[in-house]
């Protein structure tokens, strides 16, 4: 179920700007809480391991997965990513109207785990929360990836500049998986060197 | 890895990617005197942006 599939065509074709409004902020708001849960919990679990000692290693190993997952996605090797092969439930917007459909849709994505993982980055990222075991930055870090992922669905009315356009841009988003993948990987790499420096200090 | 050619794109997501990852990368590298906490959030945002090919 493409989110920006569902919502965009509210405000760019049916022009139902404040339901279109109403629906992503509910998607927004719902996810934001379920992936800052998850990553409190995160943050929680690597807390209780008590790495102390061992934390220059526990982040070493974020770095070397870190790496890894950028040469994955810039096809240097290949591996599979941990996965639920599943998508969000569509026919909740059928059962209970777009607003409640978007903010389920959000809650339920926000989760993390609950769905498809195609890129590195969020496994990167499920492992920097546990070596840190900082709960409340646990629970930033989750939040912002979350706000990362709803960002297309707020900014697609205005990327798609005629109602045309809308009609394939499932199309137009999904032939392009190699640039997901060169900034996913450079984006692993830079966090690969932040996590070095926060062991050296 | 990514080349000129790949960012001179007419499509609107493909350009948005590319601005929100040296944006990002930007405030990333400023941020590391101040606080490597902040310096990690650019990529996180990336990593959730991305997903848009995975949905």
């Amino acid at each position: 179920m493409s989110l920006l599939g569902a919502l965009t065509p509210l405000g760019k074709v049916a022009r139902n700007y404040k339901l279109w409004f109403r629906a992503v902020l509910a998607y927004t708001v719902a996810g934001s809480v379920s992936a800052a849960l998850v990553g409190g919990a995160l943050g929680t679990i690597g807390q209780t391991l008590r790495w102390e000692a061992a934390r220059w290693v526990a982040l070493s190993l974020t770095v070397l997965l870190s790496l890894a997952l950028a040469a994955r996605e810039w096809e240097w090797v290949r591996f599979r990513l941990p996965e639920r092969k599943r998508q969000t439930e569509s026919f909740w917007v059928h059962d209970f109207g777009f607003v409640t459909a978007s903010a389920m849709w959000g809650a339920h994505i926000g989760l993390g785990f609950a769905t498809r993982v195609k890129y590195g980055g969020f496994w990167a990222l499920v492992v920097a929360i546990l070596a840190l075991g900082e709960p409340f930055y646990g629970a930033v870090l989750m939040m912002v990836y979350w706000l990362g992922r709803a960002l297309p669905v707020w900014i697609a009315p205005v990327l798609f500049k005629s109602v045309l356009d809308v009609g394939d841009f499932p199309e137009t988003i999904y032939r392009h998986d190699l640039v997901y993948r060169r900034i996913t990987g450079a984006a692993l790499v830079w966090s690969a060197v932040v996590m070095i420096l926060l062991a050296v200090r | 890895m990514i080349s000129a050619s790949s960012i001179s794109t007419s499509n609107p997501f493909v350009r948005a990617s590319y601005v929100l990852l040296f944006a990002g990368l930007a405030a990333g590298i400023l941020a590391v005197p101040f606080s490597l906490r902040i310096a990690l959030l650019p990529a996180v945002v990336v990593f959730g942006w991305s997903q848009i090919g995975g949905l």
